[in-house]
């Protein structure tokens, strides 16, 4: 911005805004600020190489790029069916999809209890034929957290889908090109941009779910105690911990967030 | 089975709006068709049609004896089975992809080898002047040379038909000039039918062997330019024959019609041209008019058409021209048949085509 152009923008923003924006801004600072000023640097090296930490550190990683991997699997093929399909029940369908976003993660998890437990009405049955038991287990996990980051992807990509200009696609087919060789030369680098900013949502959101992974998995170390459920824990026994852990996943997110900044507010 | 060769298409199409499509088209092998329409009168929808990108309703199809769209029997080819090349409306070049790439897309989606479409897709650069320019980026091109980009593309894979939709309608008017020339040569080069969607009457005039006029899902009017002129059947079609259409020859960058000199805005090559002017940028003066414009002349009404709220003022020698204003200011310059009159028309309203 040039300097006649910042003096013109802020001549024409009321004050007033400005004060409010300011005080919505410190809602946010705040907590962060707290944290750094109780975090003992000192003690982080060790804080953050214990049992502990180290395993719920690797479990999640595991688990959000696992969720990460299960969403791009199904959740790229449900953005495009919802974008390009017409079908009866599509709206449907799209709500369903988005349910996750709206509802706490702890009604989702005892939903996948009561679905998929060991007593559940398709838990059961599994468990019967199969002997696998998704609730307590790292699987388990990954299925409540896949549950609650999908949506992320679905929607970005949806939402590109609709956006682009199927002209191309259209293009494309004159050409000679076959339904895959669109999706894959044209649609997919077309929209590529959002599905990589749809990626880093739905890996964040694995990263930091709680409610669903800990109402539907519990909290073994090792086996589903991912870094928000070592969080929880650390701040009953051991404080110094939590805020340690606390820090790594508040620079995660914003590393994140920064990366994206650019693809999230313009999709393209 | 229609045994004709070329594309023998008559067919319906209806859209949700209400919109109901209905057209005839006959095209020979070689000969170009234009179809002359304002914007919405369904000529995209003809396009995407014949290139199998939306299924018609009635009729049917047919390319080269082959039926590629029909209700009874039902029938209906793929449009990456028909073999259509197809130049769209902006272009549509594919951004993520070089020059080459564009070019070698067709080729690549029928299963040429890389090596063998990225040396087919280099004679096209040569031949569209786009030599050296392979592998850059489309978004880097002008206009003029993404309008080639997408002319080889279309031509690359060596399609049936050849389907033209607004091929320079997204170029400016500098380089219009010559991508009409390159256009043109193109496409008598190409032995198949070809369809060219147009809304500039210049365009279709020139390029085109028959014009089609359409008008609201109809065909209104079918002939060759000259005829259309003549005697236009629709108000569509007049505004269009109330066009200024001069022949002039360039000599040293000014044009000469008749015995008359007008300046236009670029500087043509020499020989024969067409001049395309709209009546609303011929105006009219009582007394010379100020500024000096350098195209303007005392003359003589011949003419006045009153339509609603405008008139259509036609004078004749030096230059037969029409020109369309409100009829305030007929009352305000007091004109009527035979009145003297200034006609002043700026240099840069002239559209230039060298015919």
């Amino acid at each position: 911005m040039t300097d006649a152009k910042r003096r013109t923008s802020v001549r024409r923003t009321p004050v007033a805004l400005f004060v409010l924006a300011g005080l919505g801004v410190a809602l946010f600072l705040l907590p962060i600020v707290g944290l750094i000023g109780r975090t003992p640097w000192s003690d982080l090296p060790s804080l953050l190489t214990s049992d502990i930490v180290v395993d719920a550190i690797r479990l999640s990683l595991v688990v959000s790029l696992g969720a990460t991997a299960m969403s791009a699997l199904f959740g790229l093929p449900l953005a495009y069916v919802l974008a390009r399909a017409e079908f009866k029940g599509r709206t449907l369908v799209r709500s369903l999809v988005l349910l996750p976003l709206v509802l706490p993660p702890v009604v989702g998890g005892a939903a996948l209890l009561f679905a998929i437990g060991r007593r559940g009405v398709i838990g059961e049955p599994l468990y019967s034929l199969t002997g696998l038991v998704l609730p307590f287990s790292t699987w388990g996990v990954l299925v409540a957290v896949t549950f609650v980051s999908m949506p992320f992807l679905v929607i970005t990509v949806e939402g590109a889908l609709r956006n682009m200009d199927q002209r191309y696609e259209h293009a494309a087919s004159s050409l000679g090109a076959g339904a895959w060789t669109v999706l894959r030369r044209v649609t997919l680098p077309m929209i590529w941009p959002s599905v990589i900013a749809g990626f880093a949502l739905t890996w964040a959101r694995a990263l930091g779910e709680f409610g669903a992974t800990i109402t539907f998995a519990g909290n073994l170390q090792g086996r589903t105690q991912t870094l928000p459920l070592a969080v929880f824990v650390a701040l009953e026994t051991d404080r110094d911990t939590a805020i340690a852990v606390s820090l790594i996943m508040v620079v995660i997110s914003m590393t994140v967030l920064v990366l994206l900044r650019d693809r999230w507010w313009r999709p393209t | 089975m229609i045994d004709a060769a070329g594309l023998v298409a008559d067919f319906g199409i209806d859209r949700d709006e209400g919109f109901v499509l209905d057209v005839s088209l006959d095209i020979g092998p070689g000969r170009t068709v234009a179809l002359l329409g304002p914007n919405g009168a369904g000529k995209s929808t003809v396009v995407a049609a014949i290139a199998g990108l939306i299924a018609i309703d009635r009729g049917s199809i047919a390319l080269d004896g082959t039926m590629l769209d029909a209700r009874r029997p039902d029938v209906f080819v793929a449009s990456e089975e028909r073999g259509v090349g197809v130049m769209f409306q902006d272009h549509l070049l594919f951004a993520h992809m070089s020059v080459a790439d564009n070019i070698a897309f067709g080729l690549r989606s029928r299963g040429m080898s890389a090596d063998e479409a990225d040396s087919v897709a280099s004679e096209w650069c040569d031949r569209l002047d786009l030599s050296g320019m392979e592998n850059r980026s489309v978004r880097d091109l002008s206009g003029g040379q993404a309008q080639r980009v997408a002319l080889a593309r279309a031509l690359a894979t060596n399609p049936s038909i050849l389907l033209l939709d607004e091929p320079l309608a997204a170029l400016d008017v500098t380089t219009k000039a010559k991508a009409r020339r390159v256009l043109g040569e193109h496409l008598d080069a190409f032995s198949g039918p070809k369809l060219l969607i147009t809304h500039d009457p210049g365009e279709a005039f020139l390029l085109a062997d028959e014009v089609h006029v359409i008008e609201g899902g109809k065909i209104t009017q079918v002939g060759s330019a000259e005829e259309i002129t003549r005697s236009p059947r629709t108000e569509y079609a007049a505004d269009l024959a109330g066009t200024n259409l001069l022949r002039g020859e360039v000599a040293d960058g000014v044009v000469v019609v008749g015995t008359h000199v007008m300046h236009v805005a670029d500087s043509p090559t020499d020989g024969p041209t067409l001049l395309t002017i709209h009546p609303r940028a011929v105006s009219l003066h009582r007394q010379r008019p100020e500024g000096s414009p350098r195209n303007a002349w005392k003359t003589t009404v011949s003419h006045i058409e009153t339509m609603a709220d405008r008139c259509r003022v036609s004078v004749d020698a030096p230059i037969p021209l029409t020109s369309e204003v409100t009829t305030e200011s007929v009352s305000a310059l007091g004109i009527e048949v035979g009145s003297s009159i200034w006609v002043s028309v700026k240099a840069t309203e002239i559209d230039v085509q060298r015919s």
